[in-house]
């Protein structure tokens, strides 16, 4: 299976990196082909610019920019998706929600409906329906009942606005690791093998051995 | 009252700069302090740094090339955003502007011991909202409505314990007519500036 990981931490050293190393080492371990866009580690621009959003609804056909088309293309071959990020602020860091801005473009990501169209509530259409397995691994400072008090708006756009984008059989897989300022070195190592564990479970190493398809 | 204005888009013909547009007009008229902090203007760099992720608890007196930034925030008693909602949410230039200058000891302090982070700033008794929408309320709130989210409840418990939060929202705008877009943009004075 192709499966595209997408990574957004400035620091090296932090434990999303470690997170991120179990998810390549798991991924290729159970044969499957991996991608990586590390967004820091490419200097990733985030912010939509006044030409990319005055063409905005063209941009599919007046061609967008060459990092953005060849992360498209990236979306295009995959078939899982997965992110890994710090939650700051309930949400995803800017440079991946930049990321999600400018490269889900209309004609790619969605198709949007006629405007005479009555059925406004259903206007966007998803066409990532080569998507079928969506996954977002993420640590928060807080714990597990402030963020739902507070919304938890990062998990949403993930499994909500990004799933909105997926086929209607997409499943998703969501690994949040809580109270990350006040953990353990143990609870951090037993989180790592959790991943693992759960990544195993949910991209099986290849079809012959997952099994008929339930 | 101090106001501190932020502006975000980077399209200077966009509907939601023409909102900005008004909303600074009229509360230039009111005579009240004012600041605007234009982040496409100022080509604010929205990702976080690894230094700054390394101090996440650090002083702010490390961050000289946030310190207007900061300094304007501390001195707001009104806060007025202004921005188009993108995937539900702000977009990332405003959204980096809260990851990088809400930060320690400026938004939120860590007490020792302490399990939650407790808020700063108490100065902030208003804030303002101005977005646009091209979504529906309902593709919205099936999103999840991140960016209201976080405005009512993540970034409001750190201002003052009364803030309160007002929305001037227009959504569903490629479906609208330039009337109903001009009346919109035309109800914003008055509700900056009362008796302007």
């Amino acid at each position: 299976m192709n499966c595209l990981v997408v990574h957004a931490h400035p620091n090296p050293d932090s434990f999303n990196h470690a997170v991120r190393s179990v998810v390549l080492d798991t991924l290729t371990g159970l044969g499957h082909s991996v991608d990586l866009i590390d967004l820091y580690a490419i200097d990733y621009q985030p912010c939509m610019t006044e030409h990319e959003h005055v063409g905005y609804l063209d941009l599919v056909e007046s061609g967008p920019d060459e990092v953005v088309a060849a992360h498209m293309d990236l979306i295009t071959s995959a078939e899982a998706l997965i992110f890994i990020y710090p939650t700051w602020w309930s949400g995803l860091p800017a440079i991946l929600k930049g990321w999600l801005e400018r490269t889900m473009l209309p004609g790619f990501a969605f198709a949007l409906a006629d405007p005479g169209d009555s059925t406004k509530a259903l206007k966007v259409r998803p066409r990532l329906t080569n998507i079928n397995r969506l996954i977002g691994i993420t640590s928060y400072g807080s714990g597990r009942l402030e963020v739902r008090l507070l919304g938890d708006g990062g998990r949403r756009t993930v499994t909500r606005a990004v799933r909105a984008l997926c086929g209607a059989r997409t499943k998703t897989t969501w690994l949040p690791f809580y109270r990350l300022d006040g953990s353990t070195a143990e609870q951090r190592q037993q989180f790592l093998a959790t991943v693992a564990e759960r990544l195993t479970s949910a991209l099986p190493s290849a079809p012959s051995t997952a099994g008929p398809a339930t | 009252m101090n106001t501190l204005v932020v502006i975000c888009h980077p399209n200077p013909a966009s509907l939601t700069r023409a909102a900005a547009e008004k909303v600074v007009d009229a509360l230039q008229t009111t005579g009240q302090p004012l600041r605007v902090l234009d982040l496409d203007e100022l080509d604010f760099d929205p990702r976080l740094t690894d230094f700054e992720a390394r101090n996440h608890l650090g002083s702010p007196d490390q961050r000289p090339d946030l310190a207007e930034h900061i300094d304007a925030l501390r001195w707001a008693e009104r806060l007025v955003l202004i921005y188009p909602t993108w995937f539900s949410g702000q977009p990332a230039r405003l959204k980096g502007w809260f990851d990088r200058v809400w930060m320690n000891e400026v938004a939120f302090v860590l007490p020792p011991d302490a399990t939650r982070i407790r808020g700063q700033l108490d100065n902030i008794r208003h804030i303002d909202v101005v977005t646009t929408m091209g979504s529906t309320r309902r593709v919205n709130i099936a999103q999840g409505d991140g960016g209201r989210l976080r405005v009512n409840r993540t970034l409001r418990v750190l201002c003052h314990r009364r803030c309160r939060v007002k929305w001037h929202t227009v959504t569903d705008v490629d479906n609208r007519s330039t009337a109903e877009l001009t009346a919109w943009l035309d109800s914003l004075p008055d509700r900056f500036n009362p008796t302007g």
